[in-house]
């Protein structure tokens, strides 16, 4: 889930922070630029990690602040292809199950990689694992707080750095706001893999294959949970 | 005769239109703008500055993105043991935690916190992981899957099947019971399991007390 990255910038000390430590005014300063953000094409930097080198530090003219190059290693969030992870339901929509981990959210199962046969209901707003066993259908709801565990299918980036103003568009744009659209999101599976030992039901359904879906454009992370052990943890421990 | 008062105000006047508004103030307007760049920078809150930051790619960090081994990568216990100690140092230095440019370390540390507390993994050590890996290396896990494991510590036979890939064909149903009997031996267990142990706990010593 998360990795180490190794990273390199210039960071400024201005001289009101020369009385203090550098690798502490530094360690801060890298912390105010990088955590709870995100790098493009990296994931979401959480905290720093250590301090690798640090060079020398220079004061250039016409600033009194002390410019020093890092080398720095930061913890990163960034889970790799095919990781199960747990979750919590942050709510359903006609396009998928939203889940999210505290302090990462924009995580989507779309309806494809659910367990099949799955229908949204639309009275409640949830989406609905249809179970069939022997003695009948089954509904298994998929409520918001639950907590489920998926598998990581696809993950994109978005660039969300300002564009420069052009002419074409600058009509439309003035009209409406510009959509917010989320820099990292993660894609996930939820093959319901319940785990129920001796429960309702024989837990070991084929094993389904997971559905690759087609990459969006906007950095989301899908997920999947089409898999025997994915799904709702209450699908899968025994009572 | 030196030109008249009258006639030097004709004269600029004259200059100044002939010059046009846009140049009558020309290096004094430069600095007027510069210094009011400056305020409105200022005066921006540093969130602000910083969300914008934020969004924009890290411009001028060079990224070596090296994924170092998954004994380091990852784990979800050495997170949790990294995080707690930064709170420890970030609550004994005090005086700059609430600053605005500190929140958002604020937010993430927390929230990672509370969702690692959650895990099984908080009460790993690196003892514990090292010993773990050592039981694990007749198994022929890779990696990934031994981290997994590590994160997770899963209790069942659909659990091992959906982290380790193609379970079926690399292992028999003795030897994913072993590994099961490795997992939850040497691997501490999560909190609601230390939760539902305590409960049982306390049951059996009302049931001896009233006797």
């Amino acid at each position: 889930m998360f990795v180490l990255v190794e990273m390199v910038d210039t960071v400024r000390i201005p001289p009101w922070q020369f009385e203090r430590k550098l690798n502490d005014s530094i360690a801060e300063e890298l912390n105010k630029k990088l955590a709870n953000k995100v790098v493009y094409n990296v994931g979401l930097c959480i905290c720093l990690f250590d301090i690798t080198k640090l060079e020398d530090a220079y004061v250039f003219p016409g600033d009194g602040a002390s410019h020093t190059k890092v080398h720095f290693r930061y913890v990163v969030f960034h889970p790799f292809l095919d990781e199960i992870l747990i979750g919590k339901i942050k709510g359903c929509s006609p396009e998928g199950v939203h889940v999210s981990l505290g302090f990462f959210d924009d995580i989507l199962i779309p309806p494809e990689s659910l367990q099949q046969p799955a229908k949204f209901d639309d009275t409640e707003q949830v989406w609905v694992w249809e179970y069939e066993t022997e003695e009948g259908a089954h509904d298994l709801y998929m409520d918001t707080g639950e907590e489920i565990r998926f598998r990581v299918v696809d993950e994109s980036f978005v660039d969300t750095s300002p564009t420069g103003p052009s002419s074409a568009e600058a009509t439309s744009s003035s009209e409406e706001l510009p959509k917010k659209e989320a820099p990292y999101t993660l894609v996930a599976s939820g093959e319901v893999g319940a785990r129920r030992e001796g429960g309702l039901c024989a837990p070991i359904c084929q094993l389904g294959t997971l559905v690759w879906l087609l990459v969006f454009p906007k950095a989301s992370g899908l997920g999947s949970i089409s898999e025997p052990g994915l799904g709702l943890l209450s699908w899968w421990t025994s009572s | 005769s030196a030109p008249s008062e009258g006639h030097r105000a004709h004269t600029a006047r004259v200059a100044r239109r002939r010059a046009g508004p846009g140049r009558r103030r020309r290096s004094g307007s430069r600095r007027a703008a510069r210094r009011s760049r400056r305020a409105a920078r200022r005066a921006e809150p540093a969130t602000q500055r910083a969300a914008r930051s934020a969004e924009r790619r890290c411009r001028g960090v060079r990224l070596l993105c090296r994924r170092l081994e998954a004994t380091r990568r990852g784990r979800h216990g050495s997170v949790f043991q990294l995080l707690t100690d930064l709170k420890e140092q970030r609550k004994e230095s005090g005086k700059n935690k609430h600053s605005s440019g500190q929140q958002n370390l604020n937010t993430i540390t927390y929230e990672t916190l509370k969702y690692i507390s959650k895990t099984p993994c908080r009460h790993q050590s690196p003892e514990i992981v090292r010993e773990f890996l050592t039981a694990m290396k007749s198994h022929k896990l890779t990696k990934a899957e031994k981290l997994q494991l590590l994160n997770h510590r899963p209790m069942t036979a659909v659990e091992i099947q959906l982290m380790v890939e193609e379970s079926e064909e690399r292992l028999t149903e003795e030897q994913i019971e072993a590994l099961l009997h490795t997992v939850t031996s040497i691997l501490p267990a999560g909190p609601e399991a230390e939760q539902k142990k305590n409960t049982n706990d306390d049951m059996t010593m009302d049931e001896e007390n009233p006797a």
